[in-house]
């Protein structure tokens, strides 16, 4: 089970968390096509390596934040509130990205 | 029947011989000592079968001593503490403690199921699958009545079993020689620390093996530093506990058993659950059985275990002892037991043997039999001789001529270890083959706070797998910031009298590749997995069947799948298939290591959860006037709801047709506190509710209720409920009772990511309200008879909030309800809701109240046809299907679900849309769920096309027949035609009967 370090109360157990989806999804303007809305809706990076997660701190102080965590070994990375200046990927992305 | 325990030498073991425990065995009493496990006890009576095999039924005995046991599976206690499965090895002497083995008809020494040798033919690799196709049915009663484990306690256990929380800085897992070294540096630290060891007794390999450490006797060095770490207030130390799991972020499970001793026992198992910054892993190595005819025999065993039973127990498991290996390390085995007075031979499958222990075996005089393999084992219910053959130089076979045969009564043997690497691989821990070992060592991690050592980590000696331990523990402190000073000082580390370094006496991998050399021209059984039966020949036939995954061949033949996780038996296995495949051993790597470690009761995973505490429920806080009044209670989400009153055992369609009638006729109240609350306030709450809401919400004036429905973002219905507005910028928001919690964390979503720039705050008032729904046609004359005086500023009026007095307290009186007619939802706060229920009820008695239940207001709300959301409509229903088009603002141009339905298809022909059903006989309920056809569907022609289900139906007093609702494809365009609902009949066979589409309203107040 992960420690997930919530910006406004610290480390806690991923328990106290819920997982809503990737981070910073746009919602489009409501003029687009139906190809556009629908990938809004279902279509996900799945990204092999360090993502943007959407939690939410439920058991706590029910803040929405963002979480750095690798999807294959699943280490958290940091943290960090909405509208806060998005902290780079952890080195080791930079590098899978480069490569 | 031997009465004494003449396996126990004199001057041998550390069991306390001053203290005499008394057990029993099939009903046979006998004694051992404090410290004893039950494996110790019954082999000092020199009782080795114990138990039946799961597929044959074969005589087994103790393999091994600890829990990597395949073999002695026990069931203790009785009534309700009955435990069955139980490892021998494992089970920890305690007076009076009652014990039966398992697994055998109709005695363990006689089995007729053995003697009848009927289904070791039948139960070879793939048998349940080949099986299945053609004879299950038959096979099925035979097969469960034969194979099987202990039987389940039958009784409720009212011991306790708890779980405990606890997290440090470092977790020592194993207090073997390299765990213990670890220890001893982490006392010296500051930081927080667990040691768990699974024995009663710590030590590990190190309570069999020679080693001096600084002088002192290896067990000595061991206890020393375990008794300090006893009185050490920042080390909590875990005996009788098992890791049993090891999940990412260092998260650990284990369990602790009860040593079952004392007054008040505690409970019987806890499990804990342990956060460590830092996990040293030294969970050892496991000894590999040989692979040769009779394996099995009571009497075969590893020997690493005889020697323990024998240093530590002082057990001498036997008189003439044949000692099988490929490694140094089994000499140690050798010596001792010539040391204890056993006759002692050896044989060996190398060449030009040397080594630290056998060299000295060979001095001592003790028969060294050089290339040399085990051919099969005579004797049944134990050992009575081994036979042999001669290798090549190679460690091939010679064509497997018997050489040479001599009576014993115990063979000794050791095909290597394997490191024990279970809970690295539990986390995601890699591993990686060592081609010269022929062993899975774990991959160092990097990053990883998880270190792991000793042979666990594929240590040479005894002397690396200290320096491993000790520099792991140094590491973990120094990583946490709590560093000791100074280096790493020197140990002496000792064996047999000799000091040895780093790297010197690697006798645990000192071994060639001896896979298997008699593979072919045996006959009889060669166990590769002892607890589930699987042999040689098992893998052989997998393999011929074409299985080259190691996955599918264990999944095949069952192998490493049994309650041991193959411990003794997986390794065997993967080199075994990988052999047959040409490779090296190692070749098709492992299969997946899955939690537990060893099994776990139900018991404790349970914990403290059971009976009234198993989940936590909700309840409202008239909750006890309903129990007095009879209710009989539903789980609506986590909460307790009223779903009828039953009065004098009444069946609940009476007591549904009694509130029915009894709301409409006069006044009926419903305890709604469950609905789920929200308020709202801030200057932007109106333009929140204009976002999730599909209706617009900008006209709605103070005082004025509204419903709503909420779409996701694919234009599907979410929640719906009423929301009021009580002031200029603030509104108080109802959801259904299962969506309340889904429906605030869905609009703080959207306020905390996508509009937080706005000025609205939300919160949940479920809790601080009671809800009562007052209905039917004396609600108005009710309600004015209890409120206060004077108390309502303006009259209550539909669609209308307002506040007035009951005996003084404020209440809310909400002019909306769910039933159609005459109605209010008075809420108050909850701590006078019992008061008020009692007070409604009293005021009531006039009118002739009924309350009622939520199966009564599902019945009266269809009656009007209103929707539940989650059983009328749900996530697959637009507002459109649901026959709420005038809901959907044409005004908007945004609004939480605005764009999804304007997907193409959402509004075309071929919706399933809600409508009202009847079936043809009024007296007939239609089934909920039941499928509907089209008229014209011939039912021998299949496939049916499905036009839709029935998703609520009802008996209703009221109306005076059945009614119901459903989907139905195109329904809003087919009223008055006719369809079919299917059900199953009574005999199981598919039926239909005949229903009409009808406007979904039934009922209105003054008549129909
Ligand atoms: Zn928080």
């Amino acid at each position: 089970m992960l420690y997930i370090p919530c910006p406004w109360c610290g480390e806690r157990e991923e328990l106290e968390f819920h997982y809503h989806d990737e981070g910073h999804i746009v919602r489009p303007d409501v003029s687009v096509g139906d190809g556009e809305w629908s990938s809004y809706l279902y279509e996900r990076e799945n990204v092999e390596g360090w993502q943007r997660d959407l939690w939410s701190h439920d058991a706590g102080c029910r803040r929405y934040f963002y979480v750095l965590r690798h999807s294959v070994t699943d280490e958290i990375g940091g943290a960090y509130k909405v509208g806060e200046k998005l902290p780079p990927l952890p080195v080791e992305a930079e590098r899978e990205m480069g490569s | 029947m031997i009465k004494r325990a003449l396996n126990r030498v004199e001057g041998w073991g550390r069991v306390d011989r001053t203290q005499e425990i008394d057990f029993s065995f099939d009903g046979q009493w006998m004694k051992g000592y404090r410290g004893d496990t039950l494996a110790s006890a019954l082999l000092s009576y020199d009782m080795h079968l114990v138990g039946r095999s799961f597929k044959y039924h074969r005589p087994r005995g103790f393999l091994g001593v600890g829990s990597e046991e395949p073999n002695g599976l026990v069931t203790w206690g009785e009534g309700k503490g009955l435990t069955p499965n139980t490892r021998g090895t494992m089970l920890e002497l305690s007076e009076g403690l009652k014990v039966r083995s398992q697994n055998y008809w109709p005695s363990l020494h006689y089995d007729v199921k053995e003697g009848l040798g009927l289904f070791s033919g039948l139960l070879t690799a793939g048998f349940y699958y080949k099986t299945f196709i053609w004879g299950w049915r038959f096979y099925e009663p035979l097969i469960r009545r034969m194979a099987g484990l202990g039987e389940g306690p039958r009784e409720v256990c009212e011991r306790d079993y708890a779980w405990r929380y606890c997290s440090c800085d470092v977790l020592v897992i194993g207090g073997g020689s390299s765990g213990t070294a670890a220890l001893s540096e982490l006392l010296r630290g500051k930081g927080r620390v667990v040691i768990l060891d699974e024995g009663h007794t710590e030590g590990g390999w190190m309570q069999g093996d020679e080693g001096e450490v600084e002088g002192m006797e290896g067990m000595d060095w061991v206890r020393s530093v375990w008794s300090e770490a006893d009185s050490c207030d920042h080390v909590r130390v875990l005996r009788r506990t098992t890791a049993v799991s090891v999940y990412p972020g260092n998260y650990v499970l284990a369990v602790e058993r009860s040593d079952e001793v004392g007054e008040g026992l505690g409970p019987r198992e806890v499990l804990w659950k342990i956060r460590a910054k830092e996990v040293i892993l030294a969970s050892g190595g496991l000894e590999q059985p040989s692979t040769f005819v009779n394996n099995d025999r009571p009497g075969v065993m590893l020997a690493g275990a005889v020697r323990r039973y024998l240093r530590h127990y002082g057990v001498r498991v036997g008189e003439r002892v044949c000692v099988v290996t490929n490694n140094d390390d089994a000499y140690q085995t050798a010596l001792v037991m010539k040391e204890a007075g056993s006759e002692v031979m050896v044989l060996d499958s190398r060449y030009d043997v040397r080594g630290l222990f056998s060299d000295r075996a060979r001095e001592e005089g003790i028969r060294i039999e050089e290339g040399s393999y085990p051919t099969r084992v005579r004797g049944r219910n134990r050992v009575r001789g081994l036979g042999w053959e001669n290798l090549g130089q190679g460690g091939e076979s010679l064509g497997g001529r018997e050489v040479g045969y001599e009576e014993v009564d115990i063979v000794a043997m050791s095909h290597g270890f394997t490191p024990c690497v279970h809970l690295n691989c539990h986390w995601g821990g890699k591993l990686k083959f060592d081609e010269e070992r022929e062993i899975f060592v774990p991959e160092e991690s990097s990053g990883e706070r998880f270190q792991v050592v000793g042979m666990a980590m594929g240590e040479e000696g005894f002397a690396g797998g200290m320096v491993s331990g000790r520099e792991a523990g140094r590491r973990a402190l120094s990583r946490l910031g709590m560093g000791l000073r100074g280096r790493m000082g020197m140990w002496k580390v000792g064996v047999g009298g000799r000091e040895v370094e780093e790297g010197e006496g690697d006798r645990r991998w000192d071994r060639e590749s001896v896979w298997f050399p008699n593979l072919w021209h045996k006959p009889g059984k060669q166990f590769v997995d002892f607890q589930n039966d699987v042999s040689v020949r098992d893998v052989l036939l997998a393999h011929a069947e074409g299985f080259e995954s190691v996955e599918h061949m264990k999944r095949y033949t069952t192998l490493g799948m049994a309650t041991d996780q193959g411990k003794t038996s997986n390794m065997h296995g993967l080199a075994l298939l990988s052999k047959l495949c040409g490779k090296g051993a190692g070749f098709l790597g492992t299969t997946t290591y899955r939690p537990p470690f060893t099994p776990l009761t139900i018991g404790t995973v349970a914990g403290m959860h059971r009976g009234d505490v198993y989940h936590a429920v909700r309840t409202t806080s008239a909750h006890s006037a309903h129990v007095e009044m009879g209710a009989v209670f539903e789980d609506v989400g986590d909460w307790k709801r009223a779903r009828y009153y039953t009065q004098t055992g009444e069946s609940m369609d009476a007591a549904v047709r009694r509130e029915s009638l009894g709301v409409r006729e006069g006044v009926g109240v419903m305890d709604a506190s469950t609905l789920g609350k929200i308020d709202i306030r801030g200057k932007d709450s109106v333009r929140l509710l204009n976002m999730l809401y599909t209706n617009d919400w900008s006209g709605l004036k103070e005082g004025g209720c509204r419903y709503g429905m909420m779409l996701d973002e694919a234009g599907m219905i979410m929640d719906d409920g009423v929301t009021a507005r009580l002031g200029v910028d603030h509104y108080h928001m109802t959801t259904t009772t299962g969506g309340a919690a889904r429906v605030l964390g869905w609009i703080e979503g959207w306020l905390q990511t996508e509009w937080p720039d706005w000025e609205v705050y939300c919160k949940s008032v479920t809790e601080v309200w009671s809800v009562y729904a007052v209905n039917g046609v004396h609600s108005l004359d009710m309600l004015r008879d209890i409120l206060d005086d004077g108390s309502l500023a303006e009259g209550v009026s539909p669609m209308r909030v307002s506040e007035g007095k009951v005996g003084g307290v404020g209440v809310r009186i909400f002019g909306v309800n769910f039933t159609g007619g005459l109605g209010y939802e008075i809420n108050i706060p909850s701590r006078y809701g019992l008061w008020l229920w009692r007070r409604i009820l009293e005021a009531g008695e006039k009118y002739g109240i009924v309350p009622y239940g939520t199966e009564t207001m599902h019945l009266l709300r269809a009656e009007v046809g209103y929707v539940i959301v989650g059983q009328d409509v749900d996530s697959t229903v637009t507002p459109y299907d649901a026959d709420h088009d005038g809901l959907v603002s044409k005004k908007k141009e945004d609004f939480l679900g605005y764009r999804g339905l304007k997907f193409g298809g959402l509004r075309g022909s071929g919706r399933l849309e809600l409508v009202g059903l009847e079936s043809e006989n009024s007296e007939e309920k239609l089934e909920e769920g039941g499928v509907i056809l089209s008229e014209a569907a011939d039912l021998s022609l299949l496939p049916l096309e499905n036009e839709g289900h029935v998703t609520s139906s009802y008996m209703s007093p009221n109306v005076g027949r059945s009614i119901a609702m459903g989907l139905v494809k195109d329904g809003k365009s087919r009223y008055g035609e006719e369809v079919l609902v299917g059900r199953v009949g009574a005999g199981g066979e598919f039926e239909t009967t005949k229903a009409k589409i009808v406007s979904r309203v039934w009922w209105r107040e003054g008549g129909l």
